[in-house]
C-alpha cells in the first residue's frame, strides 16, 4: 500500500502513465483462475520480474506494462517511483518501435462480458459504501510507513438490506440495523487491514453487536437518520503472526462504539449520504496484516462513507466471507 | 461371506479403538484447544466516540486529498476492461496487480 503514496502520487509517473491505459487489479484471481482475462495474464507474467520464482511464495503481483494483444514489454515490483519511470520508459520505446500488427490484433484480445467475476453482483440498486482504516493516534509513534498505514476496502448491501436500515419516518422512530447485515458488517469489515491483508471474522466471533438507525429529522423526501451501537469481537485459536511464520495461539479482536449519520432520499428510495464510524480497540496480528511488533490493545478507526456510482466497480477484499452467489 | 466381512469389520473397529487410545497417550494435550497468550493491558488510551469527538475521528481516519493523489490515475478496475481500451485507443496497457486488489485492500 505504500506504493500509492511514493510511486503513484509522483507526478512524474502520473505523466508518464498517460500513454497507457492504466487498470489495477487482483493477482491471486488472474494468476489462479481459468477465466479469459486469467488466462491472458498468465501468457505473460512469466516473462516479468517473477517469472519461475515459488519462494517465498508463487506470487506474481507487481506492475506490468504488455499490448493490448498480450505481448510483454517491461515490469518491475518496486516502492521506487524512479525505478517505474525507467520500466514505463522502457515499455514505451519498446511498444513505439513495434509495427502496428504486434501491438494488437484485429479484435480485442478479451471480452469483458465472458468474464466472471464478483463485480458482477455489485449492487447498483443498493448500498455501495467506501471503507477506511487507520489508526488513531497514540503517544508513541510508530517509525516509518507502519506509523502513518491507512487501507482501504468496499462494503456491499442488497437493497433489501439497504431499505430494511431505514426507520419509520417519523422523529424519534427506531429500527435495528437488520441483523445479517449488521454481522456482515462486523465479521468482514470490522477487521485490522490498517496494514495490510487480513481474514474475516466467523459469525461465532462476534460477541456482541448492535446498531440501531433512528430518525432525527424530516424535510420534504429526505429524512435524516442517526445510527448508533457497539461492536464485540473476539477470536482465539492457532495462526500465523507475521509473514510465513509458524503457527501459533493468538487472540485477535475489537472492540467498538459505532456512531454515524445518513439522508435518504424518500422519493428516490436511495441513501444520499451515509457516514458511519467504528472506534475502540483492536488486538492481536495475523500473517499478513503487519501488526506481528504490534499486537495492542492500541486504538484503532473505521469509517464508511457512500462510493459515487461512477467509480470502479471492485469488490470488497473478502467477497467470499459475503456467501452471495 | 457374511461372517468373513463381520470378522473384517471387528478386527479394522478393534485397531481404530487402539489407535485412538494409543495416540491420546502419547499426546494427551491434543485434544484441548491452544491456549491463547492473555489480553495485554492497554498502553494506549481508550478512544471515545460520541457527538463531541465523531468529527476529529472521521478527519482522522479518512484519507486527505494528498493521501488520494494516485487516484489522479484513471485506474480502471478490471484487466479485461482494459485490454478493450488499449485495443480502442491503440495505447499499450500499464497493469497494477497485487495480492488483494489495488483499488480495495492490499
Amino acid at each position: 500500500m505504500a506504493t500509492r503514496r511514493s510511486v503513484w502520487s509522483d507526478e512524474d509517473v502520473q505523466r508518464a502513465a498517460r500513454a497507457f491505459v492504466p487498470v489495477a487489479d487482483e493477482v491471486s484471481r488472474l494468476q489462479r483462475d481459468k477465466e479469459p482475462d486469467c488466462v491472458f495474464f498468465q501468457g505473460f507474467c512469466e516473462l516479468g520480474h517473477y517469472g519461475g520464482k515459488t519462494k517465498p511464495s508463487n506470487t506474481r503481483q507487481g506492475i506490468y506494462a504488455v499490448t493490448p494483444s498480450g505481448r510483454f514489454l517491461a515490469s518491475c515490483n518496486t516502492r521506487d517511483a524512479d525505478e517505474v519511470l525507467a520500466m514505463l520508459a522502457k515499455a514505451k520505446k519498446a511498444w513505439d518501435a513495434m509495427p502496428p500488427a504486434q501491438r494488437r490484433a484485429a479484435d480485442a484480445a478479451l471480452d469483458p462480458a465472458a468474464v466472471r467475476r464478483f463485480e458482477q453482483l455489485r449492487p447498483t440498486d443498493g448500498l455501495v459504501l467506501r471503507v477506511y482504516s487507520r489508526d488513531l493516534p497514540r503517544p508513541k509513534v510508530t517509525p516509518g510507513w507502519r506509523g502513518q498505514a491507512w487501507n482501504q476496502d468496499h462494503a456491499w448491501f442488497r437493497r433489501d438490506e439497504m431499505l430494511a436500515m431505514v426507520p419509520a419516518p417519523e422523529v424519534g422512530a427506531e429500527r435495528p440495523f437488520p441483523a445479517d447485515a449488521l454481522l456482515r458488517l462486523a465479521r468482514v469489515h470490522l477487521v485490522d487491514n490498517v496494514r495490510g491483508q487480513t481474514m474475516a471474522y466467523g459469525p461465532q466471533h462476534v460477541v456482541a453487536h448492535r446498531l440501531v438507525a433512528r430518525t432525527a429529522a424530516l424535510a420534504g423526501d429526505v429524512q435524516s437518520i442517526l445510527f448508533e451501537g457497539a461492536v464485540r469481537i473476539e477470536r482465539t485459536g492457532t495462526w500465523a503472526s507475521r509473514g510465513y511464520g509458524p503457527d501459533r495461539p493468538q487472540r485477535l479482536g475489537f472492540d467498538a462504539q459505532l456512531l454515524g449519520a445518513a439522508k435518504f432520499d424518500r422519493k428516490a428510495q436511495r441513501f444520499t449520504e451515509w457516514r458511519l464510524l467504528a472506534v475502540g480497540m483492536r488486538h492481536g496480528a495475523t500473517e499478513f496484516n503487519g501488526r506481528q511488533d504490534d499486537f495492542g490493545p492500541a486504538p484503532m478507526g473505521v469509517a464508511f462513507d457512500l462510493q459515487a456510482d461512477d467509480a470502479p466497480a471492485v469488490a470488497p477484499s473478502m467477497h467470499w466471507a459475503y456467501g452471495w452467489q | 461371506m457374511a461372517v468373513l466381512l463381520v470378522a473384517r469389520g471387528l478386527a479394522a473397529l478393534a485397531l481404530a479403538q487402539a489407535s485412538v487410545v494409543a495416540l491420546a497417550a502419547q499426546d494427551p494435550a491434543a485434544a484441548k484447544p491452544p491456549t491463547p497468550p492473555p489480553l495485554a493491558a492497554p498502553v494506549d488510551p481508550v478512544p471515545v466516540l460520541d457527538g463531541a469527538t465523531f468529527a476529529r475521528h472521521w478527519q482522522h481516519v479518512v484519507p486527505s486529498a494528498d493521501e488520494m493523489a494516485w487516484r489522479v490515475i484513471p485506474w480502471l478496475g478490471a484487466l479485461a476492461e482494459a485490454v478493450v481500451r488499449a485495443h480502442a485507443q491503440d495505447k499499450p496497457i500499464l497493469l497494477w496487480a497485487m495480492n488483494g486488489h489495488p483499488l480495495a485492500c492490499t
